[in-house]
């Protein structure tokens, strides 16, 4: 698993790689998705001298959280909406829980028992590794 | 490995971090992603969800796996910085969940998390083309395939007709014309 993890590693953080994911990320939003598929294709990857491994994919994915995750924004008649006032008094501090301690986030959110918040399509790079058999793989993602 | 501060991205440095850090930070991450799935309740979970039929595991990922409680009855306690989340590809491999750990927020540019991701049983090669690039299936509606056995593949077929159930319903969206 470690080796097969490094190889990963080694593609996704070379210089080349994160150049062309750089190019998806400033094109303009409704072309991303086709610029992702000219810059990041496994064969035009390999071609510039990304390690890029075999069986290794590159694809589009949303998270259940970009393609939907559940904050109550609105107001309950009567009741303080948490979310709302914490966004009033500490702009930015969600996002900060969000990125630095997700477990803390997600109580805070409660998604089992809030109404649905769709933030809308979000590209999501992701290489997955994949293990004949196994039914699992190694992958990581950004946003743009 | 070179440092990204030779890099330039207009007038500033196109990342602020170097590879090596990179590197480490996602080294670690994997890591951690690896002591959690190789526990050995995590083990044990992962064997009940795979003996189950393809058909029924996007139900057991959404009542236990996705569920603390049935967690804490198999003696699993997620880790505060990880996450158990559902997702979707637009290769339409068919992904049942993934254990996930956000990288810290300088990296966030270049990579924002590293995950190991379970894939249900497939018989059919998953695209590597333009293809790969396909709005992904919303959450649910990729979870109620899977439980039919609707092929994912066979709703894309859907999208190349310019219904997209990657996208709110009743939205129509163009087929991007791709270079090749």
């Amino acid at each position: 698993m470690q080796e097969a993890a490094d190889e990963l590693i080694e593609a996704l953080a070379s210089e080349e790689f994160r150049k062309r994911l750089q190019k998806v990320k400033d094109a303009p939003q409704e072309e991303k998705l086709e610029e992702a598929s000219r810059q990041l294709n496994p064969e035009s990857l390999r071609e510039v001298g990304v390690p890029f491994p075999e069986g290794a994919r590159v694809s589009s994915r949303f998270f259940e959280e970009s393609s939907g995750e559940m904050l109550e924004l609105g107001n309950v008649p009567g009741e303080t909406n948490v979310l709302n006032e914490l966004n009033k008094s500490r702009p930015g501090f969600l996002d900060e829980i969000r990125h630095e301690n997700p477990g803390v986030y997600r109580k805070i959110v409660r998604p089992d028992v809030h109404p649905q918040f769709d933030e809308g399509p979000m590209i999501d790079e992701t290489v997955g590794w994949w293990f004949c058999g196994g039914g699992w793989g190694f992958c990581a993602g950004g946003g743009s | 490995m070179s440092t990204d501060s030779e890099s330039e991205h207009g007038t500033q440095p196109l990342y602020p971090f170097t590879q090596e850090e990179l590197v480490a930070a996602m080294s670690e991450g994997y890591d951690e992603l690896m002591q959690f799935v190789l526990t050995p309740e995590f083990k044990e979970l992962h064997k009940e969800l795979y003996q189950l039929s393809k058909e029924e595991r996007p139900g057991f990922v959404r009542g236990v796996i996705m569920n603390e409680d049935e967690l804490e009855k198999r003696d699993i306690v997620v880790p505060e910085e990880l996450l158990i989340q559902r997702s979707s590809f637009g290769d339409r491999r068919p992904t049942l969940f993934c254990v996930k750990k956000y990288l810290p927020e300088k990296f966030h540019n270049a990579w924002e998390n590293v995950n190991i991701t379970f894939d249900n049983s497939h018989d059919r090669e998953v695209p590597r083309d333009d293809r790969a690039w396909r709005r992904p299936l919303k959450i649910d509606v990729q979870s109620s395939a899977m439980e039919n056995g609707v092929s994912l593949e066979e709703l894309s077929a859907v999208s190349e007709d310019g219904f997209d159930p990657g996208i709110p319903y009743g939205s129509v969206r163009e087929k991007p014309e791709l270079d090749r």
